[in-house]
């Protein structure tokens, strides 16, 4: 299972630290939400119900060049708030395939190649959009302003305690991944480092279930019955 | 710690009483085996016994969140059953900070249990401060979970305990992982709740803390029954009951260039020599 070439230890490795460093800087970093850009200094309420707005029209916009002036917005606008517009840009079509691809295969093969434009498009200015409201607002500060503006109490926790233990598992993830590299002495072969990945997949999945009893535990101790109190109610 | 938080507790009352009590997970893997055990407020007790000896599926059926597959447990002479009485009468500090640290930051985590009580807003404020003073994290309060240092955590995990003020206190292997003066910030504490009546039940493989928090032992086997329940001096003394149940070990050691055989604390570390 091992080989001599190098190439497949860089594989494995290459691709396991860039997936875990862009998902550090993509998700969890507050880098830019700490800087004073134009986004930075709005009030987090008020860039909310702008951001939704502009999200809800682009769903209905059906002329590209109106989709491609609002995308070239979003860009500005990253601009501004002293964003990277590289990073901004491989940020938002990361995760584009996840939501676009299946979708709009079969418009393409069905020979509406403007449909499958359109749809991509507006899927990434919507992407932009979102991506540049929760980068450029502080994590807490996103949570509060969801609060007013009438977010039940329930979705917010679950989506802070989502946000809490993803960061978790990815840093579980990272330290199993550099316990591996303290004992290689080889390269891995290609299907080997799969084969190592998709186990250790398998093992975050277990570990997730049996954390989330346990925290479901500790919340029951502390006298959770099924609903979220909110303050001072 | 702020004394006026915690007020005196009447003692002697029958707090627990265990008959029978068996655990399994999945009715196959036997987690304890038909335990009896009777316990008094304010008591203070380690449960002591090797991995996978059952010392945490007690402190969960203690704590009211797993209940027997056979036996019966009472709390104050009453059938334990889950509500929000129970709740606020028994806290439990679980082994692994992560899973009792699920809100955002370190004030929200304190105010978890505090909301889910319902009590009044100005009692909310006074705990949270006095439960953050008492554990020396008043600094950390925006602080998100994911920013703490694991004895950090801990502080916090005890402090959202603390600040529901409890009268049972269960403690899953409290001082693992904890540099020595966290180790020494909880044993005080521990000593603090203890002298206000507090019952404390400690899970612990440390047996170095054992005098300090505990006057009764409880040892497990890896049978997961009660193998012996007593004075911890006793216990303590019983060298080959300790090393039996893999609590010490003996390992060879080199003094002024002698080699000799003596048994050492389990799991690690310093041990005087004179």
């Amino acid at each position: 299972m091992l080989s001599q070439d190098g190439w497949h230890k860089k594989f494995l490795e290459k691709s396991i630290t860039n997936a875990l460093n862009f998902f550090k800087e993509a998700v969890f970093s507050e880098e830019i939400a700490r800087k004073k850009g134009f986004l930075q200094l709005r009030d987090p309420r008020l860039k909310m119900i702008i951001f939704l707005a502009l999200i809800l029209t682009i769903c209905f916009v059906r002329n590209i060049s109106h989709l491609i002036i609002l995308y070239i917005t979003g860009i500005i606008l990253a601009a501004a708030s002293g964003i990277n517009i590289l990073f901004f840009i491989k940020r938002v079509w990361f995760f584009i395939p996840l939501f676009t691809l299946f979708i709009a295969i079969p418009a393409v093969f069905t020979q509406n190649i403007q449909a499958a434009i359109i749809f991509v498009l507006r899927v990434a200015t919507c992407v932009s959009f979102a991506v540049l409201m929760t980068i450029s607002t502080r994590h807490g500060e996103l949570f509060k302003s969801l609060k007013s503006l009438g977010v039940p109490n329930i979705f917010i926790q679950i989506l802070d305690m989502t946000y809490r233990y993803i960061f978790f598992f990815v840093k579980v993830f990272e330290e199993t991944h550099l316990g591996l590299k303290s004992r290689l002495i080889k390269n891995f072969e290609k299907k080997a480092a799969w084969r190592w990945i998709s186990s250790r997949i398998g093992h975050l999945f277990k570990r997730s279930m049996k954390m989330s009893e346990e925290v479901y535990m500790a919340m029951v101790a502390r006298g959770y019955t099924g609903e979220f109190k909110k303050h001072g109610g | 710690m702020a004394d006026e938080t915690f007020g005196e507790v009447p003692q002697s009352e029958l707090l627990y009483e265990l008959k029978g009590v068996s655990y399994s997970y999945l009715d196959k893997f036997s987690a304890l085996n038909n335990v009896d055990v009777s316990i008094k407020t304010g008591e203070r007790i380690a449960l002591l016994g090797a991995n996978g000896s059952g010392k945490s599926t007690l402190l969960l059926m203690l704590a009211g969140l797993i209940f027997p597959s056979k036996g019966g447990i009472k709390f104050l002479g009453r059938d334990l059953t889950e509500g929000i009485f129970f709740r606020s009468k028994v806290g439990i500090v679980f082994q692994n900070p992560d899973i009792q640290l699920f809100n955002s930051n370190v004030a929200d985590e304190i105010l978890f249990g505090l909301l889910q009580l319902g009590l009044p807003e100005k009692d909310i404020r006074n705990r949270l401060e006095n439960s953050l003073s008492a554990m020396g994290i008043k600094h950390l309060r925006d602080r998100h979970p994911q920013y703490l240092s694991i004895g950090e955590k801990k502080r916090v995990a005890i402090a959202s305990v603390l600040a529901m003020e409890p009268d049972v206190f269960l403690l899953d292997e409290p001082t693992a992982g904890l540099d020595p003066r966290t180790t020494r910030h909880l044993i005080e504490t521990i000593s603090t709740l203890s002298e206000k009546g507090r019952t404390i039940i400690t899970a612990t493989q440390d047996i170095h803390i054992v005098p300090e928090i505990a006057d009764r032992a409880i040892i497990l086997s890896e049978d997961k029954i009660v193998i012996k329940d007593g004075d911890m001096r006793d216990i303590l003394r019983d060298k080959e009951l300790l090393e039996r149940h893999n609590l010490i070990h003996s390992h060879t050691h080199i003094h002024e260039g002698k080699s000799h055989l003596h048994p050492h604390e389990h799991p690690d570390h310093h041990h005087p020599h004179e």
